[in-house]
């Protein structure tokens, strides 16, 4: 199995500072309280807070470069939902592990690791990006670096489309558990 | 290879002989712990899959904390599912409404939680059983894995290892400490990693800090969103433990601070957040309409015990609606029969069911639109205990019982006994 879009992707770099909450930043925090988790209602809504625009500039395979710890604050999911949906991938300095955790829930691909990314990509550049070795490589001065890659034990996870992707994979692994128990 | 005590245990419930911080790993709990409040969307997740049982639900054990009473419609329709997938899961325990008491606490009172499990539990409070030295990790909305597949995957965890010396001041008590260092850690001043580290309380006042005491601090700091919070082995009853899991004394510390607890004087954590605290002066004066002793964070015996001695003798100002909440049945029939119960009737209190109380969500004790309370709540964020423009103030049990006498925040210190 391989990650929707393929490990290697190229796209526009859209960068952003350190802190960027995930509630109150990255989405609404109403959105969060309510529950929301249709992405056709989410993704109206991206990053209102910090820049009304991005969402209608981002196209799929587009990277979210940001600083230190990304989607700070609660690990709720539901700017993730949106963003898993537009198809877009992260690369960070830092994020909380309880953020990542969420991210891998909604199979969205981060690489969390990216120390200085901002120091060779600017807003608007193009880039490759390979979530499987690392080598992050900007198209257009030719500079690259290469930063720790996913544990392999993640990647899995992200292959099978998060949470209920690896759940439905457990289950046809394991039919039994989906037979009611003797009463 | 040195360890800390959080590698230790990881280590053993993933049966290596070490782990360290990176390492992503699936550690066996021998326990698996939910409240009532989560049953129904973890089922409703799990069947539209396709599943029909769990794995291992001799090891699941369910606890009714947060619906203890049934005060709305929704509530007792809740209930109801509750028990019938409880039935169907054929989990290993279900203590339905009114039976046992807090899922962070009943689980220890009990002995099903010992020092040195690891146990995996929906709910981020469940770093309480750090108290008596067991890893209880938090599973919350992945808790679905942990039904089907026995396990999950999580990092392992840096440690931050704070030393305690000294002894408090009359007057101030572990959840002072818990807010001041919830404060001092989320704003940078003590220039120490907190973010997912586990902290773990050593020194010759950690050692012998009673399990009470142990419950508030491990509670407290897991507001700001620290992993764990661990504290050297004991039992719930305060004997000591020969032999339990201890960090070697060479372990990889992330960092290492020292605190003298006698420096410290009461605190009061204004509403937003435990990290939001300040020294009581700040918050004094402010008038109440409600307070609350009780919930995860200051339900056992000796935080009613300590409220009701400044309380004795005592009633309660005519404004205030003043809630106890037990942590649970056991500690309630306690303190019944040693009078603690009389002594806050006396006061003008009234008693709610073991459990969670107001703080979830109001339950039984509701803010209305722009009243002030002050609790021993684990949290108090907008709308946590009713109306999103109520005021809710977090402070220790004695500061909660000396602002109910006095209608107004006040310092427990200068209630004359």
């Amino acid at each position: 199995m391989a990650l929707d879009g393929g490990w290697k992707a190229r796209g526009t770099a859209h960068l952003l500072g350190d802190n960027v909450p995930h509630d109150g930043g990255v989405i609404r925090f109403d959105l969060v309280t309510a529950r929301v988790q249709d992405p056709a209602q989410l993704i109206p809504h991206l990053f209102d807070e910090i820049d009304p625009t991005l969402k209608e500039r981002v196209k799929p395979g587009d990277f979210i470069v940001a600083g230190k710890n990304f989607f700070c604050g609660k690990a709720h999911n539901q700017g993730m939902i949106a963003m898993k949906a537009l198809g877009l991938r992260v690369l960070c300095e830092s994020m909380p592990f309880r953020s990542f955790r969420a991210a891998t829930g909604v199979a969205l691909p981060c690489l969390v690791h990216c120390e200085g990314v901002a120091d060779f990509i600017a807003d608007g550049d193009e880039i490759e990006a390979d979530f499987d070795s690392g080598v992050v490589i900007n198209l257009k001065s030719g500079k690259s670096q290469r930063y720790p890659s996913i544990p392999l034990e993640i990647k899995s996870i992200l292959e099978e489309g998060g949470m209920r992707g690896m759940l439905a994979a457990w289950l046809r692994d394991h039919p039994d558990l989906g037979q009611a128990p003797a009463a | 290879m040195p360890m800390t005590m959080a590698e230790k245990l990881l280590a053993k419930a993933v049966g290596r002989p070490s782990v360290k911080p990176g390492d992503v790993i699936t550690p066996d709990p021998e326990m698996v712990i939910m409240h009532d409040g989560y049953v129904e969307t973890a089922h409703r997740q799990l069947t539209q899959i396709g599943y029909k049982r769990i794995t291992r639900p001799e090891r699941v054990v369910i606890l009714t904390d947060h619906n203890v009473i049934n005060t709305s419609p929704r509530a007792i329709e809740q209930s109801r599912a509750n028990r019938r997938i409880a039935a169907e899961w054929q989990v290993g325990a279900f203590y339905d409404v009114g039976r046992g008491g807090h899922g962070h606490i009943f689980p220890m009172e009990t002995g099903m939680v010992r020092s040195g499990m690891f146990l995996i539990s929906y709910d981020m409070h469940c770093t309480n059983f750090g108290a008596i030295g067991a890893f209880a990790m938090r599973a919350g909305p992945d808790i679905p894995i942990v039904l089907a597949t026995g396990t999950m995957w999580t990092m392992v965890p840096e440690t931050l290892r704070i030393d305690l010396t000294g002894a408090f001041q009359p007057g101030v008590y572990a959840r002072d400490l818990g807010f001041k260092l919830s404060r001092d850690l989320s704003s940078g001043a003590l220039g120490v990693e907190y973010d997912d580290r586990v902290v773990e309380f050593g020194g010759v006042a950690a050692a012998s800090m009673p399990v009470s005491e142990r419950i508030a601090l491990c509670n407290t700091l897991t507001e700001i969103g620290v992993n764990n919070v661990l504290f050297p082995p004991l039992s719930y009853t305060g004997e000591k433990i020969a032999g339990g899991v201890v960090s070697d004394d060479d372990a990889p510390f992330e960092s290492r601070i020292t605190l003298d607890l006698g420096v410290l004087g009461p605190q009061v954590a204004l509403p937003g957040g435990p990290d939001r605290a300040v020294d009581i002066a700040t918050a004094i004066g402010r008038p109440v309409d409600q307070a609350v002793l009780g919930a995860c964070g200051s339900g056992m015996y000796e935080d009613f015990e300590r409220a009701a001695a400044l309380l004795r003798g005592k009633t309660i100002a005519p404004n205030v609606r003043f809630f106890v909440v037990p942590g649970t049945n056991a500690i309630a029939q306690r303190m019944m029969e040693s009078g603690l119960t009389k002594d806050f009737m006396d006061a003008g209190a009234i008693f709610l069911p073991a459990g969670c109380g107001p703080c979830a969500g109001g339950v039984g004790a509701p803010l209305g639109s722009g009243e002030v309370s002050i609790s021993t709540a684990a949290t108090n964020g907008a709308g946590r205990m009713g109306a999103r423009d109520a005021e809710c103030y977090l402070a220790s049990p004695v500061t909660v019982a000396a602002s109910a006498i006095a209608g107004r925040i006040s310092d427990p210190r200068k209630v004359d006994r």
